[in-house]
């Protein structure tokens, strides 16, 4: 079953993780990417820092598909109930009600949104054409209590 | 790796190898009634306390594992302290029979992947299991949001607003809307509502006025700088 779990979860804790996904990407599509981690950053349920790395690797790959931008910020919030992922672009947007939701060449919103009901979270999704995309991740911050010592 | 289940000569998957973990034979009984009629599922074993259940899952290595929280003779989140600390790869799914069970988070920061009700139907079941020998977590939404609850109570109203609050309210201070506040933070505007409601509580107040007033009391802000 470990093999469905992205590798880099096993040693990295959710904001590294982010930054060398983030990195990675960065590198193969040559737009601009920062990331930013706000709050009280503490390790999450694990299935849910899996959840945000997914939805934060399908968001990109939208970003390189469809937005044709210049510049991405993936942000993660970490409040006292809630933990957001942000992915923001400045690309070229969209209406969003009429976005294929799946499908082949499709934005694979509707699995995004499944994955996050799993965990008991939502998914907003925020674009105009010409002015950009952010989809936002919100998940319920269960912590993971640090074992003794 | 050896203990995995690799697919079945005929072509289907192996059948997920399930532990039932509960000290009332009536319900294990019933629940291993549900998988039997199923070759996609195979019941390898059954315990009656916490402590057995470590053991029958070290000893049958089960995919997933149906645990009951309170038994005597050893309680479900002791167990399932122990099988993440025996690094067990089975993924626990606990059976509670009320979703105000305090016991859920607690299981579910012990390594729990999800929790079921017992009275859910049998397709949730079945569905619950499959999610959760895929590695999915299975939260139901009852519960959860219940978790979200518990988890909202402890922010007091003295909780000092974080960094990035102080950052939001200074730009709704300066007069932008939600959209502009997310367009210059370059985040969502979702995420620019969650942090003013978070800030709204802190401070005890309605609406971004009247946060945006407090703020200056209370000397958070000052005129001119942030």
């Amino acid at each position: 079953m470990d093999a469905l779990r992205p590798q880099v979860l096993d040693d990295a804790k959710l904001p590294d993780a982010l930054s060398e996904e983030a990195a990675r990407w960065s590198a193969i599509s040559e737009v601009k990417t920062e990331v930013a981690t706000t709050g009280n950053a503490r390790p999450l349920h694990p299935e849910i820092e899996v959840t945000l790395l997914r939805t934060a690797q399908e968001a990109l790959a939208n970003v390189s598909k469809h937005a044709d931008a210049s510049r991405v910020a993936l942000t993660l919030s970490y409040m006292e109930d809630v933990v957001t992922l942000d992915v923001r672009d400045d690309g070229r947007g969209f209406v969003p009600d009429t976005a294929p939701r799946s499908g082949n060449g499709g934005f694979g919103l509707e699995g995004m949104q499944q994955r996050l009901r799993n965990v008991s979270g939502t998914l907003a999704i925020e674009s105009e054409p010409g002015g950009g995309t952010a989809i936002s991740a919100s998940v319920p911050a269960i912590a993971v209590q640090a074992p003794d010592g | 790796m050896a203990d995995t289940p690799a697919p079945g000569g005929d072509g289907r998957p192996a059948p997920i190898r399930l532990l039932i973990v509960d000290d009332h034979p009536v319900v294990r009984d019933g629940l291993r009634g549900m998988f039997a009629g199923s070759d996609e599922f195979d019941v390898v074993g059954e315990a009656s306390d916490g402590v057995s259940a470590v053991a029958r899952a070290a000893a049958l290595r089960p995919d997933v594992v149906l645990m009951d929280l309170r038994m005597p003779g050893g309680d479900g989140v002791s167990a399932i302290s122990r099988m993440s600390e025996q690094k067990l790869e089975a993924r626990v799914l606990v059976l509670t029979t009320y979703d105000t069970d305090s016991d859920v988070l607690a299981a579910i920061e012990a390594g729990a992947t999800g929790y079921l009700l017992k009275d859910a139907p049998a397709d949730d079941l079945l569905r619950a299991v499959r999610a959760a020998a895929r590695g999915d977590a299975v939260l139901s939404p009852s519960v959860a949001t219940r978790l979200v609850g518990r988890v909202r109570a402890p922010v007091p109203a003295s909780e000092p607003l974080s960094q990035r609050e102080l950052e939001v309210l200074g730009l709704v201070a300066r007069g932008a809307g939600n959209r502009e506040a997310a367009a210059r933070l370059f985040i969502s505007e979702a995420t620019v509502k969650t942090h003013l409601m978070h800030i709204y509580a802190k401070l005890g107040v309605n609406d971004r006025a009247a946060a945006v007033a407090a703020a200056f009391d209370r000397g958070l802000l000052t005129p001119g700088g942030r």
